[in-house]
């Protein structure tokens, strides 16, 4: 027998609004859901035109790395399809915001995931923009993909890339991915 | 030789502007590129310019305006630029420029890497606003 429980989200509620959450999802990232995201993004982030562009242009090449990759998808018929399955989270703070991501990879390609983001976090942003036009020279996995995403993600930020990945069985692993975007641009810390 | 027009859209992708005239050569990409098929619409871009460059065979001015596109978009961009890139070493008269908005670093850096990956010359032009 089910056991029973009783329901009340206040305290999640409550944490949701210390931690400071602009926007919260799990589920698939079909093109209506990214659609959707982006426009509140745009939204809620009015004061700076840069930096609201910056975290869009983020949470984009995170959605579609995971609705390309995440190895978790809906299960219709008994067949895994649609866009992949993910969590994001961006959260507002005083002088910056944190956008971060997570998904299931499979561990044969979690080895991969983990080279290319050790990779990413050791350049300098001279280095950064060396590996991306290399890479923008290979020939992509996906046609609709242009696998630099990443890359592009460490150059938009104003922090490195943190990432971490967890073995959650025999098959898949739950890659989190997260990155400060900061409220003022570089030029106007600067003036 | 007809011209090539796509009206932008930013419905659920984000489709650019395209007004590519075949009578002056002027080729005009406006607003903001992430796509459902990037490949697709760039093919059309590139088909074009292919059957102007063996039909017309004149110049190209091209201004880029836009204020933002994905990495898949990108990718498909800089096949453009080699593209034009081609055509200017057998000769002919290529003037690309890319407008972009005023204080946006990131934007001088990937026009600056468009430039070492196609080695072709894209002129910056700061704007106000696109």
């Amino acid at each position: 027998m089910a056991q029973q429980h009783t329901l009340s989200l206040h305290d999640y509620y409550l944490s949701v609004i210390k931690d400071n959450i602009l926007v919260f999802y799990k589920g698939a990232f079909d093109e209506k859901i990214i659609a959707e995201i982006s426009h509140h993004i745009r939204k809620k982030i009015i004061n700076n035109h840069s930096v609201s562009k910056k975290v869009f242009s983020v949470f984009i090449e995170l959605a579609q790395n995971i609705a390309f990759y995440s190895a978790e998808r809906n299960i219709i018929n008994n067949i895994a399809q649609g866009s992949g399955i993910g969590l994001l989270v961006i959260h507002e703070y005083e002088d910056f915001y944190t956008i971060k991501t997570g998904n299931l990879v499979s561990n044969k390609d979690s080895i991969r995931l983990a080279a290319k983001c050790a990779t990413i976090v050791s350049l300098n942003r001279d280095g950064l923009r060396q590996l991306k036009r290399r890479q923008r020279n290979q020939p992509s996995m996906n046609k609709d993909s242009g696998n630099i995403g990443l890359i592009q993600i460490a150059l938009l930020g104003s922090s490195s890339l943190r990432t971490h990945l967890q073995t959650v069985n025999n098959y898949y692993s739950f890659f989190s991915l997260e990155i400060d975007i900061h409220k003022k641009t570089l030029s106007e810390e600067e003036a | 030789m007809e011209n090539l027009v796509i009206t932008g859209n930013s419905n659920v992708y984000l489709v650019p502007q395209i007004n590519f005239d075949a009578s002056s050569g002027y080729c005009e990409i406006v607003g903001e590129s992430y796509l459902e098929e990037s490949k697709e619409f760039y093919d059309n871009i590139m088909n074009w310019l292919r059957t102007y460059m063996q039909e017309v065979r004149g110049s190209l001015k091209v201004d880029i305006k836009l204020s933002y596109f994905n990495t898949s978009s990108s990718r498909c961009l800089l096949e453009v630029f080699r593209m034009l890139k081609s055509y200017e070493l057998e000769g002919n008269l290529v003037e690309v420029n890319w407008y972009l908005e005023a204080g946006e670093d990131y934007t001088v850096e990937e026009v600056e890497d468009f430039v070492i990956n196609s080695g072709l010359v894209i002129n910056p032009k700061i704007m106000d606003n696109l």
